[in-house]
Parts: C-alpha cells; structure tokens; sequence
C-alpha cells in the first residue's frame, strides 16, 4: 500500500483553505449579503418607482422607512397585538403619511426642474431624522425579532432564520413588484405616465392618481424594508441615511429607472458589503461600495439594466 | 422660474402703473431696482434675467452720475471698516470666536458659490474638500513642521487638485450620479482620515499650531478675526472678477442650459471640472484657516451635514450672488448659537424650513427681499398716483411717451 500518496494529498487538502478564499466564507458572505441586500432592494424599487414616475429623486426615503421601524417598535412596545396586524398597520399609515407628503411638499414642484424637489427631500430627511430623535431619543433601540435569531447550519453554513427569512420575503415582494409593473393594467399605465404624462392624460390616465399611487406604493415598500431590516441593523435614528444611500447607490448601479436593475444592483451591494465585512476590513465597506459605484458608472452611465432615456431624466 | 416680465401680466397693476412699467424692458426694471449696493445679480434665482444683455435703450432718463460711481465703493470701505472695528464692539471672547468662525465659513460659502450658484452644480463633496484642506495645512505644520505659508499652499493645492480629480471623473456624469459621486468622494475621504495613521484617527490631530506669516503671528482670536477677515475679502474680490470674466459668464451660461452652452460654443466639460477646481482651492483656504483655529482637527468635524448646510446656505440666500449667500450665513450661525438651549428642535424647524423655502420661495431669501421691495415699490407709486389725483394725465403722458 502506498500510504505516502494518501497522507500527502490529505494534507494538501487539509491546507488549502489557508491558500485560497475559504468556499464556507464566501457562502456565508452570500447568504447574509442576499439577506441586506434584499432589503436594500426594497429601498431601491420604492425610490426607482418614485423617480421614473413623478421624477422626484428622494433622499429621505431611508428615513420613511426607519421612522416606520420605529413606529412598528413602538406598537410592539406597548400594546399585544401580533406582528403581523402591526406591520399592516405600519404600512398604511406609512402609506398615508407618503400621499401626505405627496400632496404637500411635492406636488407643487411637479414639471420643473429636478432640483428643487431633490432640495426639499434633503429638507424632509433633516426633518425626519431629528424628528426621531426628538420622539425616541438618540440611544439605540433593539428592535424584537420576528422570525428568531437563533442561528442554524446547514452543510456547515451558519444561517439565522431571521436573515434567511428577511432575504427570501424581501426578494419575493421585490419580484412581485417588478411583475406588477411589468405585466398588470395598472402597471402599464404607471409605465405610460412615466414616459409621457402629457399623452398618457390625452389617452383617459389619471396622471395625478398615479403620482400618488406611485407615492404610497413607495411609502408602503420603504415601512416594508424599514420593518425588516431593523432587527437586523437595529434602531438608530442616523440608519436612515445609511439605509436609503444603499438603496439610491443600488439603484443607480443598476440604472435608476429600470427595476430589475434595482434587485440586482442590490443584491450585487448588499454581497458586496457582506464579503468585505468578512474579507477585508469592515470600514472599508464603503469604500468599496462606491468604487463599484464608480466603476459602474464609467462603464456604463446609465447603470448596469438602464435605458439613458429613463436613467437621467429630464434636462 | 417665474419670468421677470410680470408687468404685461400681472392683474393687480392698473393702466397708469403697468403704462409706466411698459415703458421700459423688464430687465432695466430690475436693473434701476437693484443699482445701488445690491446689484442685481442673480445666475439662479430668475433664469430670465441672469445672463446680461446688451443694454436696453430705456425712455426713461438714465442717470448715471458720480453718485453712482462712488457710492458702491464707498459702501463697501465703509462695510469693510465697520467689520474691521468690529471686535472692539464685541461684549465677549466667545461672540468674537463666533464671528471668526462665519468668516471662514464665508469663504467656504464663497467657495460652494462657484460651483452651485455661478455654474449651478449641486455637489455634496464640499466637506470632503474642506477636511482635506484641514488635514493638508494640519499635517504639514505638525508633521513635516513647516511654516504656515507652506501649509496654506498645500491645503490650497491638495483640496483644488481633489476638485481636479473628482470633475475629471464625473465630468460627464448626470443629475443623481454626479451627486452620489460628489458624496462618494465625502465619504472615501471620512474613511482615510478615519484609517490612516497619519491622520490620527477618530481622534484627530490636538494642537494644531496657531499660524504666523513672517513677523506677523496670528495667536489671539482678535488676531485671527483680521487674518480670516483679509482672506475673505480677497476670495470674494477674486470670486467677484471671476464672475465678470469670460469663464464666469461661460459658467452661468452652463448653469441656464447645458446644451445652449454647448452649441454656442462654450467647452462644458472643461468649465465644469475648473468650475470644480478653483472651489476647491476655495474650501482649501476654508479648510487651512480652520484648523488652527480650533487647533484641532478630526475627522467628522466638516461632515454632510456641512455640506448640506454650506449649500442651503447659497440656495437660501440667492444662488450666484456673493453677499447674500454670506449675510444669510451670518444670521443663520447668530440664530443657532442664540438656540443652542432649543437642541435639537432647531434641526427640526431648519429642515421643515428648507421645504418651506423651496416650495414657497425658490429664489431665495434674497428673491424674497427683491420681490417685497418691488412690491412695496407699487404700492408707493399706486398711492402717489392716487394722492396726486393725476392718475388720467400720467396715463397720457406715458402714452405719448410711448409713441414717442
């Protein structure tokens, strides 16, 4: 018997995991980037549904959606109702504060420039994020969890179900919003208005209802994401920015406009992130998350799915 | 943007008022308005009037005389001296400390002027460029231990070549893009200065020397007030020149339309990364007198929320004007420290202020002022017209005016 074969090639194997990227690593850095990067998806469908309809580019809807968090904390704090009656409250009321908004700060800036309303997002996210800290204070909350932190492996991957069950429901609301767009009545004619708001009125469109329309459906997908990744990131009031950057960057990685760029730009960032937390030093996450940025809008400017038509607007 | 032209249209004026008004271009209106001190001077506010035109023959008899001249000059000798005697009039150490902190924040402003109101590209990468600045002078004091001369240089050379480097990459980059570059930029510098070892980290530089240049050494805040006081007024004299050059009037070409720049001939490109540039010379400036005023330099001290601020600031106070956008600093910074006690209410009502603003005057607080001023303005000749019972005459006389 030739054990010297044997013996040497299980060392070599016992080795390599020094030499190359650990194959576990990367699939937990997968598993939990798909789990952020799904609720960055969120974000991302909610501002990229925003734009391409009433061009409004919002920086504050990381702060609707961490505001939302925090009202869904609140109701889990002092009353007994089960979480799912909670979120459903949360997101109507998020949804009716989003038409609110709407009708008050935005819809007197409609066919104008794009700057102005981008100004008064930036007003509305200073407003907010101290709002926050004005109600709840500025020391972190933990939000309870929803689905269970207590990890389980399977193959060897650690996976808490509370971050596989963020990804998967995340992904699937994120793809049910794309199919909405894509292929109902109600998304053809969100589409229409979109590309031409003055033929889409000629042709019997209620261009101002859906203005709205597309503003709630952003409201409720931003308390989604809100509700979802707090437990996760946890509760402070300057996550907002933090949550709504991912979700602008996401969008603008895949080509604000498109919706299928925004999932997939997403859950490039969010693998991204997790695989530098893991790989490299954790600070640098940034870092790399807008050299990507950069790279992508060198090569492509128009993002990695976006048509230029939709992707910059109109000048 | 609401055009200047209102007096063809506006119901409230009667016959005599808008005969008198018709008279004359819209323009010459808002010329006659604003000579004096205020020169009207808006790239952004009014879109209608910004770029200037050939002169219009007004019927009206031009007055052009001495006063004219010298009375501009004589305003600002006379601001420049009241700001210089300002400390002796200053109750305490701490009002003069706030008084020194707007200047260098003025230039700044001064600086975020260039890019946002002249060339009207929003960027969120100013506190990056004034932390560069800050680090550059900072480091080269303490570290290499070189003169304060040598370190403003540097500061001026670091954050303008970072001007360079991020109009190179985003030259032609759009609306959103641009602006996540810009705080891209911000934020990839936070994470240097946070890293780096030569910066200090989280900690920051303490005891950043105070400068002195030659005999002269700059170590009581009523000396620093002189030093940033100097430093301002040059940067707005040389931003002032800038806007009357044939790069400033390229510039607010580019702010009025990108593609009417370009077809007549203007390199937009180019503009926008010089545009980029010489603002970062500007926070540069900012960003090396700060440092050794406070002495102490860390990483989070210039974050967005400077940015944001720096550029309310020009939004707020009329974009593309040098005045203003310093005046409203000004007021805005006595206004904080005098609610320091409110907190946090503060940032509230200045966020819901920055929605009202926009929504309500987006001209600015200065629009705001010229647009009161004209309508008081009415509101005299309406009541003089009544009072002097020549309301039929005046018409008349205007008309053949008008006929000539």
């Amino acid at each position: 018997m030739n054990l010297t074969w044997w013996r040497r090639s299980n060392c070599r194997e016992r080795a390599e995991p020094d030499l190359l990227v650990d194959p576990r690593a990367l699939v937990q850095a997968i598993a939990s980037g798909a789990a952020i990067g799904g609720v960055y998806a969120l974000v991302a469908l909610g501002i990229c549904l925003m734009w391409r309809t009433t061009r409004v580019f919002n920086f504050a809807h990381g702060d609707i959606a961490i505001f939302a968090a925090y009202m869904a904390w609140q109701f889990a704090t002092f009353t007994d109702l089960p979480i799912g009656v909670i979120i459903v409250c949360v997101c109507g009321l998020t949804g009716l504060g989003s038409a609110m908004l709407e009708r008050v700060c935005f819809r007197p800036l409609y066919g104008g420039s794009i700057v102005p309303p981008m100004l008064v997002s930036v007003g509305l996210y200073i407003a907010l994020e101290s709002l926050i800290r004005l109600i709840w204070g500025s020391i972190p909350k933990s939000a309870p969890t929803i689905f269970g932190n207590k990890s389980f492996s399977i193959v060897g991957i650690y996976l808490v179900p509370e971050v596989l069950a963020v990804a998967l429901i995340s992904i699937a609301i994120a793809l049910a919003c794309i199919i909405f767009i894509a292929r109902t009545r109600l998304g053809t004619a969100l589409r229409s208005c979109s590309e031409d708001p003055e033929v889409s009125q000629l042709l019997g469109i209620n261009v101002r209802g859906l203005y709205r329309l597309s503003f709630v459906m952003a409201g409720v997908l931003a308390a989604i994401s809100g509700v979802l990744s707090a437990p996760i990131v946890g509760l402070r009031p300057d996550t907002g920015l933090t949550l709504g950057l991912s979700g602008i960057i996401a969008a603008a990685i895949g080509g604000l406009g498109s919706f299928q760029g925004a999932l997939v730009g997403a859950l490039l960032l969010g693998v991204l992130q997790s695989g530098a937390v893991l790989f490299v030093d954790p600070s640098f996450a940034p870092v790399l998350t807008y050299g990507l940025l950069v790279v992508v809008v060198l090569v492509r400017p128009a993002g990695l799915f976006g048509v230029p038509r939709f992707a910059w607007g109109a000048q | 943007m609401k055009k200047e032209g209102r007096a063809h249209s506006d119901p409230e004026l009667t016959g005599a008022e808008s005969g008198m008004y018709t008279t004359r271009n819209s323009a010459a209106v808002v010329a006659q308005d604003t000579s004096g001190v205020w020169r009207s001077s808006g790239a952004m506010p009014d879109r209608g009037r910004a770029v200037e035109g050939p002169p219009v023959p007004s019927l009206q008899r031009t007055r052009h005389d001495h006063w004219d001249t010298w009375f501009p000059v004589l305003a600002y000798l006379g601001i420049l001296a009241s700001l210089w005697g300002l400390p002796a009039f200053l109750s305490s150490d701490f009002n003069l400390y706030i008084a020194v902190e707007i200047l260098i924040l003025a230039i700044a402003v001064v600086g975020v002027n260039i890019v946002l109101g002249y060339a009207g590209i929003i960027s969120f990468g100013h506190g990056g460029f004034l932390t560069v600045g800050a680090y550059a002078s900072a480091l080269t004091m303490m570290r290499l231990e070189m003169s304060f001369a040598v370190a403003f240089a540097m500061a001026v050379v670091l954050s303008a070549g970072c001007g360079l480097l991020v109009g190179l990459i985003g030259r032609r980059l759009h609306s959103y893009l641009w602006l996540l570059l810009t705080f891209g930029f911000a934020q990839v510098v936070l994470i240097v200065s946070l890293n780096w070892n030569i910066t200090g980290g989280s900690q920051g530089l303490v005891g950043v020397p105070p400068p002195s240049i030659g005999p002269l050494s700059f170590e009581t805040t009523e000396e620093f007030y002189r030093l940033a006081l100097v430093a301002l007024v040059v940067c707005v004299y040389v931003a002032d020149r800038l806007k009357r050059s044939r790069t400033g009037r390229a510039l607010i070409a580019l702010s009025q339309s990108e593609t009417v720049a370009a077809s007549s001939g203007i390199n937009v490109p180019y503009h926008k990364v010089l545009a980029l540039t010489i603002s970062g010379a500007y926070l540069g400036v900012a960003g090396s007198l700060y440092a050794p005023f406070i002495s102490y330099i860390d990483p989070r001290t210039f974050s967005t929320d400077t940015t944001v601020l720096l550029w309310l600031m020009v939004v707020l106070g009329g974009a593309g004007s040098s005045f203003s956008p310093i005046l409203t600093l000004a007021g805005f910074q006595i206004l904080i420290e005098s609610l320091r006690d409110f907190g946090e209410y503060w940032i509230f009502i200045f966020g819901v202020a920055i929605i009202v603003v926009t929504i309500v005057a987006p001209a600015g607080l200065a629009g705001v002022a010229s647009s009161g001023y004209r309508r008081v303005r009415l509101w005299l000749i309406r009541i003089a017209v009544r009072v002097r019972g020549e309301r039929r005459s005046t018409i008349e006389r205007r008309d053949r005016q008008d006929g000539g």
